[in-house]
Parts: C-alpha cells; structure tokens; sequence
C-alpha cells in the first residue's frame, strides 16, 4: 500500500514538474500564454519583393 | 525579410545592435580584430547547420554588393578560428558601429549558405527556391504583386535571452505567414475590418480615431520617427549648384510639408536633426537653418546662382501617397520661391533607374531610419545611388573616419554634430520632417513584447488567440 501511495505521489509529483516544462506560459519564459497555430494575414501596400530577389533585412520603407 | 534572414547583429528595441547569430563578440582594444564567436547548433531552412564559412562566405557577399558594404573598406582578411568562431582583421581601427551595419535594418548583412552567397555574387541573382536562411520563417511562394507566403521553421533555434525586438529568444506561434499586396488603403481598410486580414500596414493616420472605435480592431501607432528626406544630383544639372541647392534649402518649410502627410499630430514631428528624436545623436546643430521658409534668401541664391528657370524635377515612387503628398507640397514651395519645379511619379523600377541617371535625375524622396551617424556613410561616400550622381566631400569623408574610430559616445556625438552641421552647409540632403506610421491588427492578434508598435514589420513573438 505504502509503495503505491509513494508510486502515486512520484506520479504526480512528476506530473507537477512536467506541467512547468510542458505548458507554455508557464515555464518557458514567456509572460504570457502563447497560442501554436493558425495563418496570420498581413495586408501590405507593396510588394514586399519588389521586382527581384535581393535578400535584404526590409525593403527600405515606401520606396 | 527579417522573418527568413538574420544576421550577426540585429537591432534591439532601443535600436542598438545585440548579438543575433552571434553568441559573443570581441574586440581588441585598438579595434583591428573582431572576434564573433556564433551560436552553435543554428540551422538553415536547407537542413544546414551554419558555421563560420557560410557567414564568411555571406560577410564576403554582402562587401561586394550591399549598398553598405563600403564600411568594409579597410578588412584586411577573414580569418576561421574553428567552426563557430570568425575573426576579421582592419587595417584601420573599426568602432562598434561594425554591429550596427551588420544588424541594420536597411540591407542588413544576411548570413545564408556558403554555397548560395558564392553561386550568386550579385546583389538580384538568388532564385526563389535558394533564398535559404535561419530565421523563424522559411520561404514558401511568392506571387508578384499578389502575396508572399512563410511558413514556420519548426528547426528554429531560438536564443536563450529574453526578447529584444528583431533578436532576443523569438517565440514562433503561428503556422503560415501570408503577405498580401493590397494597394488600395480603402481595400486594406475593409478588409481588417471584416477580419480578412489579422495585420494591415501604413494606413493613413486620418484613420486612427475611427479604427479606436471598430469594435475588434485596434491601431497601433508605429516609430521610431521616419525622416522625409530629399536627395540630390550633386554632379550634374542645376542642383549640382549649391546656391541652387541653397535656395531650396532656405524656401522649404518642414512644418507645412508635415501637415500636407499628417492630419494626426501625434503622427509628424517637426525637428531639425538627422537623427530621430528617439536617438542619443538627436542634436540642434545648424537648428537655425531649418524650416526658414524664406522666399527672399531663396531668391537671393537663384540670382547668385544665375538661376534661368530651368526645370527642376522632383521623382517620386506614383504609388507611395505619402511621399506623393510631399513632394507636391515640397514644389508649390518651390514655385512660391520662382523656381520650375516639376513633380514627376514613376513607378518604383523606373524611378530607382531614374535616380542613378545622372543626366536624368534633379530631387528624389525618400525615408529612412538613421539611428547612427556612421549609418550615412554609404549613401554620402560618392557612390549612392550612382557615382554619376552622388554626394561626396572630403570634409564629410574625415567625419565618417572618426566615426569609425572613435567608440566612446562622446567623441561619436561630437561627430553627429559635425556631419549634420556638413550636411546642412553643403545642403547634402534635405530634412523634411518625420512622420510615424499607422498599423492595424485584429484584437486576436496577441503581441505581448509590443513588436508591432517598433520599426518594422516583426511577426516573431505574435501568435492567434482564436
């Protein structure tokens, strides 16, 4: 009885420190809870890449 | 292209260069030897871990073909320590402002891989399905004129250190970015409101009280301040005078030029500096200069000059309504002061050509984030946008070489000072003010590190919370 009650209390003793690592916004260093997923729509006034595929860190603005 | 591409440096919220793909950096104290030691175990969106051959191979590219490559002018040699670890060797001594370029925001020195920056030495040869880096997002299509589609790079190795803007430890939430091209304001406008999209950019700031009150919507207000700016052609044609240059220097009037682009006031700022308000280097030298708005002194430079009424042409990008807006403003002062100018809308290929013609080009707009003053060095060097049009004078090239020497804050400030009381006696560039700019998000969009509210566009950190 004693081993399991210890099993059980390991178990979620486990459980306990696992959820700290697992779940984000809790142990992962970020304030809040950040959400996985989804398509983020951005609407632009240009092209972002212009007429070519100059790699650059932004294309200067509204030029 | 910040979401695909990084850098050894990138900017951080107070628009200081940080360690990005860098781990440590070192400097020997007579600022010859630049030791970066890397992050270890980064890999590019091809599967690729990065080593120090790619970024010497990617440093190397962006010398020869990056608009700011000129700041490597005095590199000796590179030199591989190990695997992670790039030293380069000056001939001259280099201040930190090294950080600065390589993590800028304009033309940022982008680490790709070794066999991609050697197989395309020039600057618009990558094809679309080698534009490989290491940043949160990987490349997936791209429609010109239609969209731009990223997706997540589940491989993305984040830093440990807390988020700092464009480095820090970036958290990547959300599966796909897509970039859609909607010209139209009104469009883009509609379109947040009915949720299409999650984020519209550059919205005009008559907007900002009404989208307050759009039940899901919120406007973020957007800087650091944007300077207008007019450029030159200081080797031929009338404005290669610099009375001429002079008198459009003393007929301009920065504060109505603002009021032609901002109804908002919170959104222009009126300040004579080079450096935006929010920079240390921000100063008032040569203050008394700005904003006169003095049609005699401009006529007093025409006649000096020997000002025939020649055409004066201001090329601007068509689609770009803010700078449309002012540089017509710009010319009706113009015109106010007798001079005949002319403001013409180019489409932005033709217009970039346009800007490095010298027989073609008079004035051209533009804006820019100029945090520090060694950024100015490679648009001021005699070579940008074309050595048949460029600014150059030794003066202004002896402050550029301080600035790469001196490291203290002090000395640097004290040069700031110097290059904008230059900029204003050669009238090597005008200030027409700084305006900030106005986004959009959808109130499911969650950006708890406030990246949306910072220069540009940063989709790290943000996730969908529907």
């Amino acid at each position: 009885m004693r081993m399991i009650t210890v099993a059980i209390t390991r178990f979620l003793a486990a459980m306990l420190a696992l959820s700290f690592v697992t779940f984000p916004g809790v142990g992962n260093g970020f304030a809040q809870t950040p959400k996985r997923g989804g398509t983020l729509n951005v609407g632009l006034h240009i092209d972002l890449l212009h007429y070519d595929w100059q790699p650059r860190s932004r294309i200067r603005f509204r030029t | 292209m910040g979401h695909v591409f990084e850098g050894l440096t990138a900017f951080g919220k107070d628009f200081s260069a940080v360690p990005e793909l860098a781990d440590s950096i070192d400097a020997t104290p007579d600022g010859r030897q630049w030791t970066f030691k890397l992050r270890e175990g980064v890999l590019f969106h091809n599967g690729k871990e990065m080593t120090a051959e790619d970024v010497q191979a990617s440093i190397e590219r962006w010398r020869k073909v990056g608009p700011k490559g000129t700041i490597l002018k005095n590199l000796e040699r590179y030199e591989i320590v190990g695997k992670y670890v790039l030293r380069m060797h000056f001939k001259e001594p280099m201040g930190r402002f090294l950080l600065l370029a390589f993590g800028s925001e304009e033309n940022k020195a982008i680490i790709m891989p070794k066999e991609i920056a050697e197989k395309y030495p020039e600057a618009t040869k990558i094809p679309k399905n080698e534009v490989v880096g290491t940043g949160p997002f990987q490349f997936v299509d791209h429609k010109p004129d239609q969209y731009v589609r990223l997706k997540r790079f589940d491989k993305y190795k984040p830093r440990n250190d807390a988020a700092n803007y464009q480095s820090g430890r970036k958290g990547v939430w959300v599966d796909e970015v897509v970039f859609w091209v909607v010209e139209q304001n009104t469009t883009r406008i509609a379109g947040i409101e009915t949720g299409e999209y999650d984020i519209i950019t550059d919205i005009p700031d008559t907007e900002f009280d009404r989208l307050k009150s759009v039940k899901g919507v919120t406007p973020v207000k957007n800087g650091p301040g944007l300077l207008l700016y007019m450029m030159f052609n200081h080797k031929k044609g009338p404005t290669a005078n610099i009375n001429i240059r002079k008198a459009i220097q003393a007929a301009i009037d920065p504060n109505e030029l603002v009021a032609a682009v901002v109804s908002n006031q919170q959104f222009g700022v009126v300040n004579p500096s080079f450096f935006p308000p929010e920079s240390p280097y921000n100063n008032a030298e040569r203050a008394e200069m700005y904003g006169r708005a003095d049609i005699d002194k401009a006529k007093e430079f025409l006649k000096q000059a020997g000002y025939a009424n020649e055409e004066l042409k201001l090329q601007v990008i068509a689609q770009n309504s803010i700078y449309v807006r002012v540089l017509t403003a710009a010319a009706e002062q113009l015109k106010r002061a007798g001079m005949n100018a002319v403001v013409v809308k180019l489409d932005r290929a033709t217009w970039q050509a346009k800007r490095r013609d010298g027989d073609y080009l008079n004035m051209y707009n533009s804006g820019g984030y100029w945090f520090d003053p060694s950024l100015y060095e490679p648009e001021f060097n005699g070579t940008f946008p074309s050595r048949d049009v460029a600014f150059y004078s030794p003066e202004v090239e002896k402050v550029f070489e301080g600035l790469a020497r001196e490291t203290t804050f002090e000395s640097r400030f004290a040069l700031g000072k110097e290059l904008q009381r230059l900029f204003y006696d050669q009238v090597a560039i005008l200030n027409l003010g700084y305006v900030y700019r106005l986004i959009a998000k959808r109130d499911h969009v969650v950006d708890p590190e406030g990246n949306l509210a910072l220069g540009n566009l940063t989709l790290h950190g943000v996730w969908l919370n529907k």
